[in-house]
């Protein structure tokens, strides 16, 4: 066969996680179910969702009202997954405003932008304040004798136009995502995304998170100095507790200086961390001592394995720069890193 | 045809309420009541226990479709009431009409002169229509989900000219008068002048101008120009928040989806993708030839350094049996 060449290799990459599409995916089908009915109710003579499906017409009311529910909740998941990202506007987004997002030509310079761009800020906060008065117009139609006839005939009107400018958005933010940026639509399907895709429009967030691929063993490490930091706090505020119950002028501080396996008394009282430090104690030393084994225990590690089979089979036939690498980087399973 | 239309033409007909002929004596209510076979109203379920005055019931229900009302009043210095019935006024521009998304639900019926019909077996209960009146005529059933209102008897008349709306010919006095709506306008006026020449001032007709929401299919001559004396609003009309919602917004949700579509389109033709300018070509490369077990190699170790590849013919790749068709196993997720 012939060698692909290096442009026609294509580098994926993940960018959304399984909660984040399944939120996006919950929000859109709300929103259809919502709509439809919606429509319906406006113009019953044009049935979109056919008078068998929805079990006749008085239903048709009652599925919106129930719709209301799955969409606030939907509303309520897009709102705790994706508001810290969206609320902080940077001097980059501005500038990608200015351009329009490189949606106005057919070749532009891309402007930068960070994990969401200034576009999709917008749209998610649109979509935020038009969704939360949807709902409030919509109850407030549902249960019209609670509140004063005026109230009511403006939520009439104001639950109308609301559904006109979420659906408008709705299809602007689907055109210009995912049917003009194909590279975009793995976003939603696979969370897989062209590398260079992101490299170019998402360029301070890959510059500042993603540029050092950091394997696995390092996010492991990395996260248990964390928890680790965390619960020296937790321990120094423990620690602060006791000295102040047996009387004793104890600052945190003081506390933190404390070594954490010196001391009995405070593995009680934090699990943890002190198992944790154990175990690493153990994994480093047991890495250490046994750096030559590992060559044998091929067999062992190939049951382990499931994709890691390959680098097996290639540290038997090469000479990699494996051996060279520090060893505690070596996770035991040998799986392959991303 | 001109004259094929003149005999086709729906003849609007008007149900007059002449109040300074009422007397109060509620045969309307009664004869209402017994053409349609509605209930009376119950003591316990409506708030018209204890009726003090000569109101009987107090309101409008979904089973009292036409009411009298007596408002106290003085009259030449000594006190005395005014019998008004009151029932839905049939609006040649409907507010009700207008608003019901059902089909068939609420509509005009030209055989009955134009009445305006609400059909309660169509009924969604979506209550548009009782907040969209502007004289609070429909009314609901909390038990069926439904809303009545007064149909003019609509079947009763439209089966033949002889045939009068039950209040109509229930009426002793009078009072209700029902037929064509020059004639009706007609014997209105001369009333309303007759009353003025034998000294009262004030009378006037209700609901016979265009200005009431297109001309009322039951016009009222009142004995006051104070049209609220009457409880009926002076100058009614369909709020803007009705004709903006039907006016407007609704037919927006169907312009608006359009107008994307089409932008859609021109964008993607004239504008087209997005796309960046790759400006240097690649280099000519000879074409190497490589085994399956090269190729899965350098693979291999593209994604050893941290990298993922979407062009991996998988057929190549040994163990492929293997490999993990879907999701990932715990602790194997990938580095995002």
């Amino acid at each position: 066969m012939k060698k692909p060449r290096e442009h026609e290799i294509v580098e994926m990459m993940f960018v959304t996680g399984m909660g984040e599409r399944v939120v996006r995916w919950l929000y859109i089908l709300a929103l259809i179910f919502v709509a439809l009915t919606h429509i319906d109710l406006l113009f019953l003579q044009v049935l979109l969702v056919p008078e068998v499906a929805t079990g006749g017409e008085k239903l048709v009311l009652l599925l919106h009202y129930y719709g209301l529910f799955v969409y606030a909740l939907a509303l309520v998941f897009i709102i705790v997954k994706y508001l810290p990202a969206s609320v902080v506007f940077h001097s980059y987004d501005l500038e990608w405003l200015r351009k329009l997002g490189g949606y106005a030509r057919k070749y532009s310079p891309v402007p930068p932008a960070g994990r969401y761009n200034a576009g999709q800020k917008i749209n998610y906060l649109a979509t935020v304040v038009l969704g939360i008065f949807y709902v409030l117009s919509g109850l407030v139609a549902q249960f019209p004798e609670r509140f004063s006839a005026d109230l009511v005939r403006t939520s009439y009107s104001l639950h109308t136009f609301l559904l006109v400018a979420i659906c408008g958005l709705t299809l602007i933010h689907i055109y210009l995502q995912y049917i003009v940026t194909s590279a975009r639509r793995g976003e939603i399907w696979s969370g897989r995304v062209p590398k260079k895709f992101v490299q170019l429009h998402h360029s301070v967030w890959f510059q500042q998170a993603l540029e050092t691929p950091v394997s696995r063993e390092e996010e492991e490490r990395r996260r248990r100095e964390r928890l680790m930091v965390a619960d020296k706090e937790r321990i120094a505020k423990v620690m602060a507790k006791r000295k102040k119950l047996e009387g004793a002028q104890a600052t945190a501080e003081e506390a933190l200086e404390v070594e954490v396996p010196s001391t009995p008394e405070v593995a009680e009282g934090a699990e943890t961390p002190a198992e944790l430090e154990i175990e690493e104690v153990v994994e480093e030393v047991s890495v250490q001592e046994e750096p030559q084994a590992r060559e044998g225990e091929t067999e062992e590690l190939i049951e382990l394995a499931t994709t890691g089979e390959e680098e097996i089979q290639l540290e038997k036939d090469e000479e990699t720069s494996e051996s060279e690498k520090p060893h505690e980087e070596e996770h035991p399973e040998g799986e392959v890193s991303q | 045809m001109p004259q094929e239309k003149k005999k086709t033409a729906v003849r609007r007909k008007v149900l007059l309420v002449d109040t300074s002929k009422c007397i109060g004596c509620r045969a309307c209510q009664m004869a209402c009541k017994e053409w349609h076979e509605t209930d009376s109203e119950n003591m316990i379920e409506t708030e018209t226990a204890l009726v003090d005055g000569y109101e009987d019931p107090k309101d409008l229900s979904y089973k009292t479709w036409i009411r009298v009302q007596s408002i106290e009043t003085v009259k030449d210095g000594r006190p005395g009431w005014l019998f008004k019935p009151a029932l839905c006024l049939h609006c040649t521009n409907a507010a009700c009409l207008n608003v019901c998304p059902q089909t068939r639900c609420i509509y005009k019926d030209p055989k009955s002169g134009n009445s305006v019909v609400l059909n309660d077996a169509r009924c969604i209960g979506c209550l548009y229509c009782v907040y969209a009146c502007p004289f609070s005529i429909p009314r609901y059933n909390r038990k069926t989900k439904t809303v009545f209102k007064c149909t003019r008897c609509y079947d009763k008349v439209g089966a033949g000219e002889e045939w009068l709306p039950a209040c109509v010919q229930a009426c002793p006095s009078g009072a209700l008068m029902f037929g064509d709506a020059e004639e009706v306008s007609a014997i209105a006026n001369r009333r309303v002048e007759s009353l003025k020449t034998s000294g009262k001032s004030e009378v006037c007709t209700y609901g016979e101008r265009a200005t009431y929401l297109g001309g009322l299919g039951v016009v009222y001559i009142l004995e006051s120009t104070d049209a609220a004396l009457y409880d009926l609003p002076p100058s009614p009309y369909i709020p803007a928040s009705i004709s903006m919602w039907q006016g407007f917004w609704k037919p927006l949700t169907y312009i608006v989806p359009a107008a994307i579509l089409l932008l859609w389109v021109l964008h993607y033709t004239v504008i087209g993708p997005l796309g960046v300018k790759v400006v240097e070509e690649p280099e000519e490369e000879e074409e190497i030839e490589m085994t399956p077990e090269e190729y899965e190699r350098m693979i291999l170790a593209k994604r050893r350094a941290g990298k993922a590849m979407q062009a991996v013919d998988k057929r190549f790749i040994r163990h492929r049996h293997k490999l993990p068709r879907k999701g990932f196993p715990p602790g194997k997720r990938p580095v995002s």
